[in-house]
C-alpha cells in the first residue's frame, strides 16, 4: 500500500526533470525531425481529451483509471515525457489501491506536468 | 509487396510504425481493435501483424492465439509497454515471435519487422521434411536405412542369440549403449537385469567397488558389505561403456571373470560364481592401447568375441532426414508443441551439410533447441543454433580453400598458433599433404589426416594448459584417460614446454 507522505515526497521531485528529453527521443525516430513534427500533431490533437479521460475516471468511473492512463503515457512516451509518464505509471499501476487523497495529489500533479509538457511540445514545434 | 497489420488502440503508434515500414517499400494495414484484426487477418494477405498487449478490452495474448488459430504461418510481433517483461515472455512462450518495446524505436522497428517478413517467406515454401508420427514405445529406437547402419542391425541380428562378448566400437554419441540394449533384448537373457556402468565416469577404486563389490571393513569407510553389478546381474547382461578407460588393476578382475565367471568382492575370501554376458564399448583406440601397454591384450581378446562398428553420422547422412523426422516427433510432443510441421528446405540443407561430430547425440540436441526456439510450424535457419548456420557448406568456402587452383595460401590456420610451434600450421600444408598422399597411392588417407589433425589438437590445447591434462581433458571434452593416451601416443613432451619431438621446435 502507498504512503501518502512518500507520494507527496516522489511527486515534489518531478519538476527538477525536464519535461521532455528530446534527444533520446529524437534518436529513436532515427533522427527525423519532420516525423517528430508529426507526432506532436497527434499529441495536440488527443492529448488533452487523454487527460479529461483520466480527470473523469477519477471522478466517475475508477475501474476504468487503469486503462486511461496507460493510454495517456502511450501518447506522451514518444517524448521521452518522463514527469507525465512517471505519473501515469503509477495511477495505472495502482488505480484500485489509491485513496481518494492521493488520487487527489496525482491528479494535481498530472495537470502541472502535463502543462510542462505542452509547452516544451510547442517550443519545439516553434523550432 | 509484403503487407503488415498494425493492430494498436493509439492512432499516433500507428500512424509512426505505417510511416516507418511504407518508407521502407512495406504495405500497411491498421486496425484499433482485435475484432476489427482479426477480421482483417481472415480476409487474407496479411504477412505480419504487429500486435499491442493491451487491447481496449481485450488481452493481446489472447487475440495472438486467436491469430494462431486463422494461420500459424503469419509472425506476430508483440508490442508492450516499457515495463512488462513478464507479458512479454507469456508471449514468446505462446508463440510470438518478437517483442517490441514502446516507444517504439524505428531502427529497431525496421530491423525486427525485415527479419519477420523473411521467416513469413521461409515459412510459405512447402516443408522439405515433416515430423513423423511416433507411438510412445518408440523414443529410443535405432534409425537408419544406410549400408552401414543395416550391416549393424544384420550383426546385432547374427549375435544377440549367441552368449558371446561383444565389443562395440564408434565414436561418441554414434548410439552404443543402444546396440548393448538391442543385443540384450534380443537374447536369451531379455527376461533377467541389464545393468550398464560407465567406466570413465568412476575414480579406479570405486569402479572396482562398484563392479565387484566389497566386504564390511574393506577399506575406509566400507562400513558394511557392498554387492557389485557383477554378482547383481547374475544370468543378465552387464553394458562396460568406455571399457578403454578402465585401471589395469580392474582390467585384471574383469579378464579373470570373463574367463572363469568368478571373482572375489574386494576384501572378502569367498570366491563368488556368476553367469554374466558383458556387452563392452569403447570409442578409444584399444588396439593401439594394447600396442602402448595401456590395455591388456588377453582382455581385449576376451571382450572380443565379436566385434560391432558404429559408423559416425558424417559417414551415414542419407540417414540424416530420417532421424530428422523421428526427433522433430519426439521433441514436438515433449515440448507440446503439436503445430510443428517440419523443417524449411533451408534447414534441411543445413543440417545435411553441418559434419556432426557429437553424432546421433549431437544432432537430437540441435532438434530440441530448434523447436524449443521456434515460434512458427515450419523450423527455418533463424531457429537453429548458431554453429550449425554457421557452418560453411561442404563444397563451399572450405573446399575452395583446399582447391589446388584456388590461392589456398590465404587460408588462415586453425590456431592463433604460429607455424613452428604448432606443426600443422595452416590449410596450404595440409593440401599438400593430402596431394603428396594421394601422389603416393596412400590406402589410408582418413586416419592419416585425422592423426595429423589430432596431433596439433592435442599439442595445441596442452600448450595452452601449460601441460595440464586434466584442463586439458575438461576443454577438449573428453577424459584424462584418453589424454594422456594421446600424449603417449604422439610423444608430445610434457618437460617444460609443450613440444612436438618430430617437429623439433618448443612451444609455450
Amino acid at each position: 500500500m502507498l504512503r501518502t507522505e512518500n507520494l507527496e515526497e516522489e511527486l515534489k521531485h518531478l519538476s527538477e526533470s525536464p519535461a521532455v528529453e528530446w534527444g533520446p527521443a529524437l534518436a529513436r525516430l532515427s533522427g527525423s525531425r519532420e516525423l517528430m513534427i508529426q507526432m506532436t500533431e497527434f499529441f495536440l490533437e488527443d492529448g488533452q481529451r487523454l487527460l479529461q479521460q483520466v480527470g473523469s475516471c477519477i471522478a466517475n468511473h475508477r475501474e476504468k483509471l487503469s486503462a486511461a492512463a496507460h493510454s495517456l503515457r502511450g501518447v506522451c512516451a514518444t517524448f521521452e515525457a518522463r514527469p507525465v509518464m512517471e505519473v501515469t505509471h503509477l495511477i495505472e499501476r495502482q488505480a484500485d489501491q489509491l485513496t481518494d487523497e492521493q488520487l487527489t495529489l496525482l491528479w494535481t500533479s498530472l495537470q502541472v506536468e502535463f502543462g510542462r509538457l505542452c509547452d516544451a511540445i510547442a517550443d519545439y514545434r516553434r523550432g | 509487396m509484403p503487407h503488415a497489420l498494425i493492430v494498436d488502440d493509439d492512432r499516433s503508434l500507428r500512424y509512426l510504425i505505417t510511416q516507418v515500414l511504407q518508407s521502407a517499400g512495406i504495405e500497411t494495414s491498421e486496425a484499433s481493435t482485435a475484432e476489427e484484426g482479426l477480421r482483417r487477418i481472415s480476409e487474407g494477405g496479411v504477412d505480419l501483424v504487429l500486435l499491442d498487449i493491451q487491447l481496449p478490452r481485450r488481452s493481446g495474448l489472447d487475440v495472438l492465439g486467436e491469430i494462431q488459430g486463422i494461420d500459424r504461418r503469419i509472425p506476430i510481433v508483440i508490442v508492450t509497454s516499457d515495463n512488462d517483461s513478464n507479458t512479454a515472455i507469456e508471449a514468446m512462450q505462446r508463440g510470438a515471435y518478437d517483442y517490441l518495446t514502446k516507444p517504439v524505436d524505428t531502427a529497431q522497428l525496421l530491423s525486427l519487422v525485415e527479419n519477420a517478413l523473411a521467416a513469413r517467406e521461409l515459412m510459405s515454401v512447402p516443408v522439405a521434411l515433416e515430423a513423423a508420427e511416433i507411438d510412445g514405445s518408440s523414443e529410443r529406437v535405432f534409425i537408419g536405412q544406410s549400408p552401414q547402419m543395416l550391416q549393424v542391425f544384420k550383426a546385432i541380428g547374427r549375435v544377440a542369440a549367441q552368449d558371446v562378448p561383444i565389443l562395440v566400437l564408434g565414436e561418441s554419441g554414434t548410439g552404443k549403449e543402444l546396440v548393448a540394449q538391442a543385443i540384450y533384448q534380443h537374447s536369451s537373457r531379455q527376461t533377467n537385469p541389464y545393468l550398464a556402468i560407465n567406466c570413465a565416469a568412476l575414480p579406479d577404486s570405486l569402479l572396482e567397488s562398484e563392479l565387484f563389490g566389497h566386504e564390511k571393513g574393506a577399506f575406509t569407510g566400507a562400513d558394511k558389505r557392498r554387492i557389485g553389478k557383477f554378482e547383481q546381474c547374475h544370468g543378465g547382461t552387464i553394458f562396460l561403456d568406455e571399457v578403454g578407460d578402465m585401471a589395469h588393476v580392474v582390467q585384471g578382475k574383469v579378464l579373470r571373470l570373463l574367463q572363469e565367471q568368478r571373482f572375489e568382492r574386494i576384501g572378502g575370501n569367498e570366491t563368488i560364481s556368476t553367469n554374466v554376458r558383458v556387452i563392452a564399448a569403447t570409442n578409444r583406440p584399444l588396439e593401439e592401447m594394447v600396442e602402448q601397454k595401456t590395455f591388456r591384450a588377453d582382455l581385449l581378446f576376451r571382450l572380443n568375441g565379436v566385434t560391432i562398428h558404429l559408423p559416425p553420422l558424417r559417414e551415414r547422412v542419407g540417414d540424416i532426414p530420417l532421424l530428422l523426422r523421428h526427433f522433430l516427433a519426439v521433441s514436438k510432443r515433449s515440448m507440446n508443441k503439436p503445430h510443428i510441421e517440419g523443417l524449411s528446405p533451408e534447414s534441411l540443407e543445413l543440417f545435411q551439410n553441418y559434419p556432426w561430430p557429437g553424432n546421433v547425440r549431437e544432432l537430437r540436441s540441435v532438434v530440441q533447441q530448434s523447436v524449443l526456439n521456434s515460434t512458427g510450424p515450419i523450423i527455418i535457419p533463424e531457429f537453429l543454433p548458431q554453429e550449425i548456420r554457421s557452418y560453411a557448406p561442404r563444397g563451399s568456402t572450405a573446399k575452395s580453400e583446399l582447391t589446388p587452383s584456388n590461392g589456398a595460401a590465404s587460408a588462415q590456420p586453425p590456431s592463433p598458433a604460429p607455424r613452428e610451434e604448432s606443426g600443422f600450421p595452416n590449410l596450404e600444408d595440409l593440401r599438400e599433404f593430402i596431394e603428396r598422399k594421394l601422389v603416393e597411392k596412400s590406402t589410408s588417407l582418413s586416419a592419416e589426416v585425422i592423426e595429423k589433425v589430432e596431433r596439433y589438437l592435442f599439442a595445441r590445447v596442452l600448450q595452452y594448459t601449460n601441460g595440464n591434462q586434466s584442463q586439458a581433458a575438461e576443454i577438449l571434452g573428453i577424459t584424462r584417460g584418453k589424454v594422456k593416451d594421446r600424449v603417449e601416443a604422439f610423444q608430445i613432451s610434457l618437460q617444460r614446454n609443450v613440444r612436438l619431438p618430430d617437429e623439433g621446435a618448443s612451444a609455450g
